[in-house]
């Protein structure tokens, strides 16, 4: 079958509402098919190849009229039952936006911006009136939306709606985010906590280590920003990660939270002072600062929201980090057998290189502008994020196998410790996401993955 | 395949770094390896890796240094790599008095995890810091002695006997590889010591040695 045929019969597949999963199913040995009879014209091997054009023909394209955003019925109900990556199951259908007919996509998308908008500008200036007569954002849309990459002005406030901190229902915001800001600020007086990171006498033994680690790593933490090395920042960032080791005992404080903060802080902060907070300022003024207890408490809250479903991964011996260390190699025994063997015949393990991918939510490993992008991904897909998290490391991994199998020992583990991700984009990222998705499509069948 | 130059050894000795989160353990590392201190320097996730070779008597010694997280949290992982190593780098902070207590805890954990017959530095870092220091040389010295440990002061950041630290433990490991070998005869159990890797002159990696068992000719073979 040709490329342009798979095109239209995937189309066709899915206006049937057939899963993302089976067509795939039936496209990717027929492409393979006709691939062959091609010669071989991939090289990253033919299912990969199939299943990079499919996404690339469709789903991704920007605007494309076969994305009908406005009001579909995708079930997402079932999205929280699917924690766990190797559970067996056919969450495709939810995911995918539902393939209809209509153009109404670009419209669609520009009406929930516009409603987005005026949700903003009436929060920040508390207009209740104004809040009380705006309709309910329409969260499947919303997710649609961020998957494909959220506008700067916006992510603020869809993040804060993909993790549930801010109601759909406008009429309701002001009162539910106002009331967990006070409770964040009460929490933070009460451990002593309030006039910067300093302490008086309110603190346990415990306490007092997990202290010490949070102020050794606050300084360290997104060196290549100098925003990150404002007083400002810092104490909040100190704040924060206190509270949040406090309140969640089993993991304490772990290193690598800091990072997971970052993305969080920095664009809750912009949203409320864009000016203030470019990347390279090196000060925060202090008439800022008012402005950005808001926002910190904001951070303070997504943090937990985002964490919820990653607590395993900082408990004692760190099971979570384990699983899915475990699940990505098996992962890429089907996805990509010549790297995993490269890696075995040079003794590099899994965990070797992906600890930390897991532990940081791959902060680490990208520009913090394409982490964002990363991130509006992962926070559209709430609640099977860190699943779907697996799949992106996979893709991560075929990005650069051609890379890896160049390379013996010790330079291949500095290359894996240190990949050349500085100049990515978002259309890396995008592409990335493509992949994973499709991955996951087609992966979330196997049973014995 | 040909070897590029800088990649042709006569031993490879595995090393690991521990000690207390911000110590300053990946410092050393890059100082050493790479001739960089960062200020602002990320913590240490889980474990990172790098490799410089030194020569020592001759001979080209290749390390292949293993950087270990501080945290508590991570030990589970950490404690993985102390298996095979050869050397460790016990690291403190001479302006940190805890981490200097938390050495008889490290010393457990090599203990528990590592080769018995590990040889260990124990290296006072940060010694740049006269005004804040809180261990005295004496100290640490006296320390190192009675736990039959060697001993060294650095300073990552001014550079101080970073190179001398390093080029000291792969030296004592190098000495006592060749005390063993000519001291102990075939039959002798002896503790594997399977970070020590010889190379033949073709380059490829023929064997992970059992430390009681080798002798200058079983280079070129295997003996495991
Ligand atoms: N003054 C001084 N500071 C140092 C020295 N070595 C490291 N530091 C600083 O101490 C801090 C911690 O250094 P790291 O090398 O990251 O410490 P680490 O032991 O690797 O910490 P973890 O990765 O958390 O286990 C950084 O701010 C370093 O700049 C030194 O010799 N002198
Ligand atoms: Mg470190």
């Amino acid at each position: 079958m040709e490329p342009g045929a798979t095109e239209t019969t995937w189309w066709s597949l899915r206006a049937l509402r057939f899963p993302a999963s089976a067509c795939l199913g039936y496209l990717v040995p027929q492409f393979s098919e006709w691939e062959a009879q091609q010669g071989g014209l991939s090289t990253d091997g033919p299912t990969s190849h199939a299943l990079h054009y499919l996404f690339e023909a469709g789903i991704e394209r920007p605007g494309a009229a076969a994305l009908n955003l406005s009001g579909s019925r995708t079930s997402r109900g079932d999205a929280a039952e699917t924690k766990d990556p190797a559970s067996p199951r056919d969450k495709a259908s939810g995911t995918v936006p539902e393939i209809t007919a209509s153009i109404g996509s670009d419209k669609a998308e520009t009406t929930l911006w516009t409603q987005l908008e005026a949700i903003r500008e009436a929060s920040r200036n508390r207009s209740v009136g104004l809040l009380t007569s705006l309709a309910p954002v329409d969260r499947s849309a919303l997710q649609r939306l961020a998957w494909r990459g959220l506008p700067d002005t916006l992510r603020a406030m869809a993040w804060k709606m993909l993790l549930d901190y801010c109601p759909m229902q406008p009429s309701r915001l002001l009162k539910s985010v106002g009331r967990k800001r006070e409770q964040y600020w009460q929490a933070v007086a009460d451990l002593g906590l309030v006039s910067g990171p300093r302490l008086d006498g309110r603190l346990s033994s415990e306490d007092w280590v997990r202290k010490r680690q949070i102020d050794l790593d606050v300084p360290r933490t997104a060196p290549e920003c100098p925003l990150f090395h404002t007083s400002a920042i810092q104490d909040t960032m100190t704040r924060i990660l206190h509270l949040w080791s406090v309140r969640h005992p089993a993991s304490g404080y772990v290193q690598g939270l800091n990072d997971i903060l970052v993305p969080l802080v920095y664009v809750f902060y912009a949203d409320h002072a864009p000016e203030q907070f470019q990347l390279d300022r090196t000060l925060v003024p202090e008439q800022a600062e008012p402005l950005l207890r808001d926002a910190e408490a904001d951070a303070y809250w997504c943090l937990c929201a985002l964490l919820d479903a990653l607590q395993d991964q900082y408990v004692f011996a760190q099971p979570g980090i384990q699983r899915r260390v475990q699940y990505l190699e098996r992962l890429m025994q089907r996805i990509d057998a010549p790297l995993c063997a490269h890696l075995a015949e040079q003794n590099v393990a899994f965990m070797q290189f992906a600890f930390r991918w897991m532990n940081c939510l791959l902060v680490r490993e990208f520009p913090l502008p394409v982490t964002l992008r990363l991130w509006d991904a992962y926070l559209s897909e709430r609640g099977t994020f860190a699943a779907f998290h697996v799949y992106v490391c996979a893709a991560l991994l075929v990005r650069f196998s051609a890379e890896l199998q160049q390379r013996q020992f010790p330079e291949l583990v500095l290359f894996l410790q240190n990949l050349p991700t500085r100049d990515w984009t978002e259309q890396d990222i995008s592409l990335l996401l493509s992949q994973a998705y499709l991955w996951k499509a087609v992966f979330a069948d196997a049973r014995r993955l | 395949m040909a070897v590029r130059p800088d990649d042709e050894y006569d031993y490879l000795f595995k090393i690991v770094l521990i000690g207390d989160s911000g110590v300053g353990k990946s410092n050393l590392l890059s100082r050493f390896t790479r001739n960089e201190f960062n200020l602002e320097s990320k913590s240490t996730i889980g474990v990172e890796f790098a490799t410089r070779s030194v020569q020592t008597d001759g001979k080209v010694i290749k390390a292949q240094i293993w950087d270990t997280a501080g945290q508590e949290r991570y030990r589970a992982i950490t404690s993985a790599y102390y298996r095979g190593a050869v050397g460790a780098l016990l690291v403190y902070d001479i302006s940190k008095r805890s981490s200097f207590e938390n050495a008889e805890r490290w010393l457990k954990e090599l203990r528990d995890h590592a080769d018995q017959n590990i040889v260990i530095m124990l290296v006072g870092n940060k010694s740049d810091l006269k005004h804040l220091r809180s261990v005295s040389i004496e100290e640490g010295q006296q320390y190192a002695e009675t736990k039959g440990l060697s001993f060294i002061e650095t300073s990552a950041l001014d550079a101080s006997h970073v190179e001398e630290a390093f080029v000291r433990i792969l030296t004592d490991i190098y000495r006592l590889v060749h005390k063993r070998s000519l001291t102990t005869g075939d039959s002798a159990g002896g503790k594997s010591a399977s970070g020590i890797v010889y190379q033949a002159g073709r380059g490829e990696t023929i064997s992970v040695g059992n430390l009681s068992h080798e002798s200058r000719s079983s280079k070129r073979k295997c003996c495991g």
